[in-house]
């Protein structure tokens, strides 16, 4: 799975840190997400998606290997 | 002064089991199972007991396992503390790599078994002579393998995204 986590967060100029208190995580858990080394939980997914008022589908993508 | 520590290490296994699995929360469904970890400020009261486990061993000059007893067990109790305790903040991130860091650390006592047990016979009565020593040494070296791999995974690993 790809996303565009980074580039959403460019866009809205938050740190990694900010974007983690937004959403009540760690900023591992989204420096993971970021990176590709971790898939969030569909929950999560939709929390992301609410900070940056957008589908989930536009910020996290399904490749040809999933 | 033996005696009365160890009183009060059966004491604290017992206020911490209660703790970690308090009534009303208790379910056998894996889904709804969440384990009731220690509050964060409790990693610090084992890392201050493992220091007071080493300064007392130190004070004793003796760090010898089979005869200092307390080194193994005072530090057993300060890991385990500090495995069942939560990070400052606990999120789902967290509990996957603790579900798998226990995972691996599961594995490993399986093959430190295996070790003894093939030590056993390399040299004999090796593992019946100290029993205690080397069960308290596998249990201790599984919560490290825990340790080393939790933080590893949460801290270790390269970032390549920015701050």
């Amino acid at each position: 799975m790809i996303n565009r986590l980074k580039i959403e967060r460019a866009i809205k100029n938050l740190t990694q840190d900010d974007l983690a208190k937004l959403i009540g995580v760690s900023r591992q858990t989204i420096n993971s997400i970021e990176t590709g080394r971790y898939v969030p939980s569909t929950i999560l997914a939709l929390k992301i998606s609410k900070v940056f008022e957008k589908q989930v589908n536009q910020i996290f993508e399904l490749e040809d290997s999933d | 002064m033996k005696t009365i520590i160890g009183t009060i290490l059966v004491v604290a296994y017992f206020i911490i089991l209660l703790r970690l699995f308090p009534a009303g929360k208790r379910t056998l469904d894996v889904f709804k199972l969440n384990p009731v970890l220690l509050p964060h400020w409790w990693k610090f009261l084992g890392l201050g007991w493992l220091v007071f486990v080493f300064g007392y061993s130190i004070a004793q000059g003796d760090f010898n396992p089979s005869t200092n007893t307390f080194l193994l067990s005072g530090m057993y109790f300060g890991l385990l503390q500090i495995a069942f305790s939560k990070e400052r903040e606990e999120d789902e991130y967290s509990a996957m790599i603790r579900t798998k860091s226990m995972y691996v650390a599961f594995i490993s006592v399986f093959f430190l078994v295996g070790i003894y047990s093939a030590y056993e016979m390399v040299e004999n009565n090796s593992f019946s002579k100290n029993a205690f020593v080397w069960f308290m040494m596998l249990f201790n070296a599984t919560l490290i393998v825990y340790l080393i791999y939790f933080y590893y995974s949460k801290y270790g690993i390269r970032e390549k995204g920015d701050k």
